[in-house]
């Protein structure tokens, strides 16, 4: 097969070939869409988890967009390109996930039976090696708005243009540009309102050492 | 310049969106505005923070099972289609036995009352055809694992029980007379 720059670009991995595998996986080549699931279970994988904060959710998310993009293969429009495409059914699955979770109507059946069961797979969380800025990172995450989140998942995970980004969310690239402002000051807000925290507590701790100290002598 | 305006300057800037004009005014409001500082400051750790984030390696048994997925999605469809075409043509297949029928009787039979009973046994006859259609799509969309086998003895039940029909009907004129 000869390698050829038709290929997609996402999260900074540029696939070949993408759209002769989307036209053999449109025509059942199950191959091929083999290929496709190789290429970009991992932009999926790490949008799911970043909008979900579950490596077992992201699981789920990840095979539902896949068996969601297959089913789909007969209305994908080959001018599009095929990362917005896949990356458009996972983020809505996501946004809907998340919706979902918020009213509390997330069903026995799209959580896996083996969730309940010890995992003895290396977690996401240990794989990742910053597990403290890991953790940072979804405590910021977890208190923005589905589509916020959305919106700065696509923008430092999967490094998208505003326009990119606006394709895939279907908006406009002025709604994704103030979607990633507000979910920047909400950030920086919660980051300032942590370390006013911390600076009394801090304070707090001061005194009452200097309070102990005191009352020794 | 106001806070709020800032604010969204510094976002474009961020993304390496704003161009030298408004960086200049951003950096002139940033030198006399405090709060903005200290909001900058914040908003550059989060750059920081989220700029630096591992991408997270799928497991190794995801694509295997999404495969699979795939797989088991595949042959459901494939079962579904062929229940739904096998339904389709029961339903022509009944309706091109009753068509003749009923024109058969109707050009024999004499007595209204005779047509009648004849109209209202066909009219029987294919909500039995539409009723066993439906029970074998049920059947074959209950079963999963591509059973192909299943289509021989249903399609053989089908055709039984519609002679039978047939016969009763091409017979009951008769009887009745």
């Amino acid at each position: 097969m000869r390698a050829q720059r038709t290929g997609g670009n996402v999260g900074g991995v540029v696939v070949n070939n993408e759209r002769e595998w989307v036209l053999r996986a449109c025509a059942g080549d199950q191959a091929a869409f083999a290929n496709l699931v190789e290429a970009y279970q991992g932009p999926i994988y790490n949008l799911a988890y970043r909008m979900l904060g579950s490596g077992v959710e992201a699981e789920d998310a990840t095979q539902e967009a896949f068996l969601r993009a297959y089913s789909r293969l007969s209305s994908y429009d080959p001018e599009r390109k095929f990362s917005s495409w896949i990356l458009s059914i996972a983020s809505h699955y996501c946004i809907d996930r998340l919706r979902r979770r918020r009213h509390g109507s997330v069903s026995m059946e799209e959580i896996n039976h083996w969730r309940w069961l010890p995992d003895r797979r290396p977690r996401p969380e240990e794989l990742a090696t910053q597990s403290e800025r890991s953790s940072e990172i979804h405590a910021l995450l977890e208190e923005l708005p589905p589509q916020y989140r959305l919106a700065i998942v696509l923008r430092y995970w999967q490094e998208y243009s505003y326009q990119e980004i606006a394709e895939i969310t279907e908006s406009t690239e002025s709604a994704v540009k103030s979607r990633l402002h507000r979910a920047r000051r909400m950030m920086a807000g919660m980051l300032e309102e942590q370390s006013q925290m911390d600076s009394v507590e801090e304070d707090a701790q001061r005194s009452e050492s200097k309070h102990a100290m005191s009352s020794c002598f | 310049m106001q806070c709020l305006h800032a604010s969204e300057l510094m976002s474009l800037k961020l993304d390496g969106l704003l161009d030298e004009p408004d960086e200049c005014r951003l950096k002139v409001h940033l030198t006399r505005c405090p709060a903005c500082q200290n909001h900058w400051a914040h908003l550059s750790r989060v750059e920081a923070l989220f700029a630096d984030a591992p991408a997270l390696v799928p497991p190794p048994v995801l694509q295997r099972n999404i495969m699979a997925a795939v797989q088991q999605k595949s042959r459901l469809t494939g079962i579904w289609r062929r229940s739904s075409l096998l339904a389709l043509g029961m339903i022509l297949a009944t309706l091109a036995l009753i068509v003749p029928v009923m024109l058969v009787i109707m050009s024999v039979a004499t007595d209204p009352m005779v047509v009648q009973q004849a109209v209202g046994n066909l009219v029987r006859l294919t909500g039995l055809a539409r009723s066993l259609s439906g029970a074998l799509v049920l059947v074959l969309r209950a079963l999963v694992g591509g059973m192909n086998w299943v289509l021989l003895p249903g399609c053989l039940a089908l055709v039984m029980g519609m002679l039978l029909v047939w016969w009763y009907l091409l017979h009951m004129p008769k009887a009745r007379a």
